[in-house]
C-alpha cells in the first residue's frame, strides 16, 4: 500500500467513525449531556461572559439537560460544585503562565482532564459548547478526540479588542478565533451587528452562525433546538451546510 | 505493541540531539517487532505520512502558527500535535502507550493521557534550568513549570544519564524510583570513513594542518566560546592546529568577533550548519573533537566522535563526565575554563600514541554499549513493565470512548 492509499483509508476511516453512532436513534437528536466550557463563570467574575454561562447553564437544566460546565477557579480547582442540576467543575492552571494567551493553550491540559474524568467516569458527552477564544483550542482538541461536535460562541472579537494592533499576541489569538470558526460546528453569537463582524473578519458560511442572545424571552430553547440541529448534521442526517471556509483576515 | 511517539523535531528537522536519538529509537523499536508511530512537525509544506522501514511518521504543517515568541508558539503547535493525534489514533485504534520527548510535546501528551486513559512515558533531554544556568524569566519559569507537570503525569520518566535523573529528581522532587536512566546511543554504521578523505581537508585545513573539532548549537551551555578562548593558548604550542567551528547559533557572532579580537581568526573556520556527510567527513578528519559544554545532559557528539576514530576532549560536567572515561577513551578538562580546555587539547595533539590507545578503547566501548539495539531493548522492557502495571490498574478508559 503506497502513502497515497494509507492516507485516503485514513481519511474513511475516521469519516467513518465520525459517522457511526453507538447511542440509539431517540438519542442521537436529541442532547442529552452538555459540556460547557468557559474561563469565567459565575460567582467568580462577572463578566458578560460568565453571567451568558451561567443563564444558559441553568436554562438547560430546567428543560432536562445534563449540564456540565467546566470552569477555571485556582481556589477551588479539583472541586465539583453543584448549583442547582448544573455541575460546576472548577480546574486551576498549575503552569505559570506570563501572557493571556499562554495561559489559554496550558490551562487547556486541565480542561482536558476534566471533560475526559466526565466522558469516562459519568458517561457520555453529546456536545461541547466553548465560549470565547480562551476556550477554543480545547474545544477543537476534545472535539476531535471524543469525537462529538463543537459549538462555539463569540463574545467579541480581538479585532475590536485591539484595532489596528498587530503582533505576536493579537495575530495567534485571531488565528485561534478563526480556527474556532472552521473547526466547529455552529457559531452563536449574541447579536446581528457581531454576525456580520464575524463575516467580515473570518468569512465562516452564512448559515453556520446563528444570532441567539439572553435578551432574547425563551433563549435557550433556541439553543436546544440549535443543538438537536448540530446533532443531526453530525449523525449525518442532514448534511446541507459546508462547514469550511473562510480564511483569517 | 504500538508506540505513540511524540516528538516536535524528526530528521530531517534536526535542531538539537532529539531528533536523532528519537528516529534511532523508533528504527530499533521497529526491528524489535513493535510498531512505532511518530507524530512531528513538518516545515516547507512537507506534511504528510510516510512508512520509513517499520516506522510510521505523521508530519503535520507546523508553518505559519503565528505567535508571541517560541513558548507560546510550542505551546500552539501542541495544539495541532493534539489534533494530528486523535486522528491517528482512530486509524491504529490500539496504541499502548505515549511517549513525550522534553517539555515541547508535553501539552498535547498530558492532554492525550487523559482522554485516552493510557500510561505516558516522558524522555527528558534536558531541562531548562540547566540550559539557561537558571530560572530568572517568566518565560523560563512556565517551561519549567512544563516541565514539572510533565514528569508528575508521567507513569516513567526516562534520563539519559545519572546526571540528570539526579537533576529531574532535585528540580520536581521526583521520587528516585519513577526515574529510569537509559542512555543516548549511537549508529556507528553511519560513521564508515569516507573516501578521498585526504583530498576533502583542503576545504577545512591545510594539509600539514591538524584539525580540532567542535559541533554543536552556539548557545551558553555548549561552551563554544571556551573553546574560543582556548585556540591562543593552543597555537602556542601547537602552530599547525586548525579549529573547525561547525553549527549556528546566538552567540556565533561574538565567537566570530573574540577569534578575530584574539588574532586566530586565520585559524579559525566557522562552516555553520552542515550536512550528514560533511560532518561525518570532519570527524573522520579531526585529529581531536572537543565537547567543551558548560550544561550537558548526555552529549551526543562525544559518541559519535568516537564511533569514527577520533580522540575526544570533554568538559568534566553533567552526562559527559559519564560517557569517558579519563585517559582511557577521552581527556576531561575543566568546565568553563578556556586554559584547561587547551591543556586537552595540546597533550592529545602532542601525543599520537595516547590518541591512539583512546581512540581504540573509545571504538570499543560504543560498540558494548551504546549501540541503539541494545538502549531500544532497555526502553522497551521498561514499556512492558509500566504496561503490565497499568493492566493491573483501574484506572482505564470506560463508557463510549472504550468501544471507539
Amino acid at each position: 500500500m503506497n502513502n497515497l492509499d494509507l492516507n485516503q483509508k485514513i481519511i474513511n476511516n475516521i469519516v467513518r467513525q465520525l459517522r457511526i453512532n453507538p447511542l440509539d436513534e431517540a438519542q442521537r437528536k436529541k442532547p442529552k449531556n452538555v459540556l460547557l466550557i468557559s474561563a469565567d463563570y459565575l460567582p467568580k467574575d462577572v463578566s458578560n461572559v460568565a453571567l451568558q454561562c451561567k443563564s444558559l447553564a441553568d436554562g438547560l437544566a430546567e428543560r432536562g439537560i445534563n449540564v456540565h460546565v467546566i470552569s477555571v477557579d485556582d481556589w477551588k480547582a479539583g472541586t465539583t460544585v453543584e448549583m442547582g442540576a448544573v455541575k460546576v467543575h472548577y480546574v486551576g492552571n498549575t503552569i505559570k503562565a506570563y501572557s493571556p494567551l499562554t495561559w489559554a493553550l496550558t490551562v487547556g491540559m486541565d480542561v482536558c482532564r476534566v471533560a475526559a474524568d466526565i466522558y469516562h467516569n459519568e458517561g457520555n458527552i453529546d456536545l461541547i459548547h466553548a465560549h470565547d477564544w480562551m476556550m477554543f483550542p480545547t474545544g477543537i482538541n476534545l472535539q476531535f478526540a471524543l469525537k462529538r461536535p463543537l459549538i462555539v460562541n463569540y463574545y467579541s472579537l480581538q479585532h475590536h479588542r485591539t484595532p489596528g494592533v498587530s503582533n505576536g499576541f493579537t495575530e495567534a489569538v485571531k488565528q485561534i478565533e478563526w480556527r474556532g470558526s472552521t473547526e466547529s460546528r455552529r457559531i452563536l453569537v449574541n447579536e446581528d451587528w457581531m454576525k456580520r463582524e464575524l463575516m467580515n473578519y473570518y468569512s465562516p458560511p452564512k448559515d453556520k452562525v446563528n444570532v441567539i442572545g439572553p435578551q432574547a424571552e425563551d433563549w435557550t430553547k433556541d439553543i436546544v433546538r440549535d443543538y438537536s440541529w448540530v446533532l443531526k448534521n453530525w449523525w449525518g442526517e442532514e448534511e446541507n451546510i459546508d462547514t469550511k471556509g473562510g480564511n483569517p483576515k | 505493541m504500538k508506540i505513540l511517539h511524540l516528538a516536535w523535531e524528526y530528521p530531517p528537522y534536526k535542531v538539537g540531539g532529539l531528533a536523532t536519538h528519537v528516529e534511532e529509537l523508533a528504527h530499533a523499536q521497529a526491528k524489535m517487532g513493535y510498531e512505532p508511530i511518530v507524530i512531528t512537525c513538518a516545515f516547507e509544506g512537507k506534511e504528510g505520512y510516510e512508512n520509513v522501514d517499520g516506522v510510521h511518521v505523521f508530519r503535520f504543517n507546523a508553518d505559519n502558527i503565528p505567535a508571541e515568541d517560541f513558548p507560546s508558539w510550542a505551546l500552539q503547535m501542541n495544539l495541532l500535535m493534539q489534533n494530528e493525534a486523535s486522528q491517528v489514533i482512530s486509524e491504529f485504534k490500539d496504541i499502548s502507550l505515549f511517549h513525550t520527548h522534553d517539555w515541547l510535546s508535553a501539552t498535547s501528551a498530558i492532554a492525550l493521557k487523559h482522554i485516552y486513559r493510557l500510561p505516558l512515558i516522558s524522555t527528558v533531554h534536558s531541562l531548562e534550568v540547566g540550559r539557561r544556568g537558571g530560572i530568572y524569566d517568566d518565560r523560563q519559569k512556565m517551561i519549567n513549570d512544563i516541565e514539572g507537570r510533565m514528569v508528575y503525569e508521567s507513569w516513567k520518566v526516562l534520563t539519559c544519564s545519572e546526571f540528570m535523573k539526579r537533576s529531574v529528581s532535585s528540580q520536581f522532587s521526583v521520587p528516585w524510583d519513577k526515574i529510569d536512566v537509559v542512555p543516548n546511543g549511537v549508529n556507528a554504521a553511519k560513521f564508515k570513513t569516507p573516501e578521498n578523505l585526504l583530498a576533502e581537508k583542503n576545504r577545512f585545513a591545510l594539509p600539514h594542518e591538524k584539525i580540532v573539532f567542535f559541533v554543536g548549537r552556539h548557545v551558553w551551555e555548549k561552551g563554544v566560546d571556551v573553546l574560543v578562548g582556548a585556540i591562543p593558548y593552543v597555537l602556542k604550542e601547537c602552530p599547525d592546529a586548525k579549529f573547525v567551528i561547525s553549527g549556528k547559533g546566538y552567540m556565533t557572532d561574538k565567537c566570530k568577533k573574540l577569534a578575530w579580537d584574539f588574532g586566530v581568526a586565520d585559524k579559525t573556520l566557522f562552516t555553520e550548519y552542515v550536512d550528514d556527510n560533511t560532518l561525518n567527513l570532519l570527524y573522520h578528519l579531526s585529529d581531536v573533537v572537543v565537547c567543551p559544554s558548560r550544561y550537558e545532559p548526555f552529549g551526543i557528539v562525544p559518541l559519535e566522535a568516537m564511533a569514527s576514530n577520533a580522540p575526544v576532549v570533554i568538559s568534566d560536567t553533567g552526562g559527559l563526565n559519564e560517557i569517558i572515561e579519563h585517559e582511557k577513551d577521552g581527556l576531561k578538562v575543566m568546565t568553563n575554563n578556556s586554559e584547561s580546555l587547551a591543556w586537552g587539547i595540546t597533550r592529545v595533539l602532542k601525543d599520537p600514541g595516547l590518541a591512539q590507545f583512546m581512540k581504540k578503547n573509545a571504538a570499543e566501548k560504543v560498540r558494548s554499549i551504546y549501540d541503539w539495539e541494545k538502549i531500544a531493548a532497555r526502553t522497551c522492557n521498561i514499556y512492558n513493565q509500566v504496561i503490565s502495571d497499568y493492566q493491573k490498574n483501574s484506572w482505564k478508559p470506560r463508557g463510549p470512548q472504550a468501544k471507539v
